[in-house]
């Protein structure tokens, strides 16, 4: 390869503020336009050094390129970050959802028990329970996903990156939570066959105030979020329906 | 041709160079200065930054080509580039069209 190309190429890659991934695919393809552009001004017959230069003028100054570069990197980053968001945003909405809908229906499952500060489950509302709280942590899991990604698109620094460790922490939570209710379905297994009678489950008072916590809890936060969602969506329609119009409106110029 | 004249509606020239099949970057910056007689002949440096854009919007897809002993990053249009570009096209035409009709009006005047 040459000097002046070389040169080029050196200017490019200290002016270039992008992904060290993306500088390399960029200097890659520039050297090889390059390449390929001083060859066919050679063919032409230029001098080497005066091909190179011409393939370089050509190209344009590399504070120009760089700068386009830029501008193109931080919109995709943009897009991406939006694009994240509202993918934790729905899932979010998803788990609240899911949460209202399981208190609702542990409402009307749960019998009063015997003892005062219990209450009683069927095998069933235990197993329904079970699935709930997989896909409840499993929702956190992509939460948390999202969220790196949002915060990762930004580049706002660290702090932002500690965000995803919240519903991180809450999908722990609820694999353990789903452990608690598996063991108590063999429990009660092993007490059905023992005494072959189908007995319901004995669940504590306080674990049904917990429900009553998680029910309003729930409910409160899906209706946020999809009003957030919502609104989203409709600064989204009146944008493109700006975009369109304007577009429309030319159109009808045209015609 | 000036070059903001010609920003607007570079993703149009683009789509629309690469329509014959996959090409790298060199080859597409050619196709749009012979095809147009030389008139679009903008700073090649920018037209890299705009192929970036359409693969980043799902217009375009790339990969990396061996196969004329160089390593080369060519790009094709997907589907969703591919209904772009006719969308943009008609749009383009009736637009043009109309420009057209009221310049010759005016030259009759």
């Amino acid at each position: 390869m040459s000097d002046a190309i070389d040169a080029y190429l050196a200017q490019l890659r200290q002016m270039l503020e992008v992904s060290p991934r993306t500088k390399k695919r960029i200097l890659w393809e520039v050297e090889d336009h390059l390449s390929e552009a001083a060859a066919r001004e050679e063919r032409r017959g230029l001098s080497v050094e005066a091909a190179q230069r011409a393939a370089i003028a050509r190209f344009g100054p590399p504070q120009l390129v760089a700068q386009s570069f830029e501008a193109e990197a931080i919109e995709h980053r943009k897009r991406l970050s939006s694009q994240a968001f509202f993918l934790a945003l729905a899932e979010f909405a998803v788990l609240c959802i899911l949460l209202a809908l399981l208190t609702l229906y542990l409402d009307t499952q749960m019998q009063p028990a015997a003892g005062l500060n219990e209450v009683a489950v069927s095998p069933t509302v235990l197993t329904i329970s079970y699935y709930v709280a997989l896909l409840c942590a499993l929702l956190l899991f992509l939460e948390a996903v999202s969220l790196f990604l949002f915060s990762f698109a930004r580049a706002e620094g660290v702090r932002w990156h500690l965000l995803s460790l919240i519903p991180l922490g809450l999908g722990i939570w609820f694999l353990l939570l789903a452990q608690q209710i598996q063991a108590a379905t063999q429990e009660l297994a092993s007490f059905s066959s023992v005494h072959a009678i189908s007995a319901p489950y004995r669940w504590e008072q306080t674990t049904t105030q917990l429900l009553y916590t998680l029910h309003l809890l729930g409910a409160v936060a899906a209706g946020f979020t999809l009003a957030l969602l919502f609104l989203a969506w409709l600064e989204l329609r009146l944008k493109s329906y700006g975009e369109s119009r304007s577009k429309a409106d030319l159109l009808r110029l045209a015609r | 041709m000036r070059g903001e004249l010609l920003k607007g509606h570079l993703d149009l020239l683009l789509l629309a160079a690469v329509q014959s099949g996959p090409a790298h970057g060199y080859v597409i910056i050619e196709e749009l200065r012979s095809r147009s007689g030389g008139t679009f002949d903008l700073p090649e440096g920018t037209v890299y930054p705009a192929l970036h854009r359409l693969e980043h919007a799902g217009l375009l897809a790339s990969k990396w080509s061996g196969d004329t002993g160089r390593r080369r990053r060519v790009y094709e249009l997907t589907r969703q580039g591919r209904a772009a570009l006719e969308a943009q096209e008609q749009d383009w035409r009736v637009f043009s069209q109309g420009i057209n009709a009221v310049l010759q009006g005016a030259q009759g005047l």
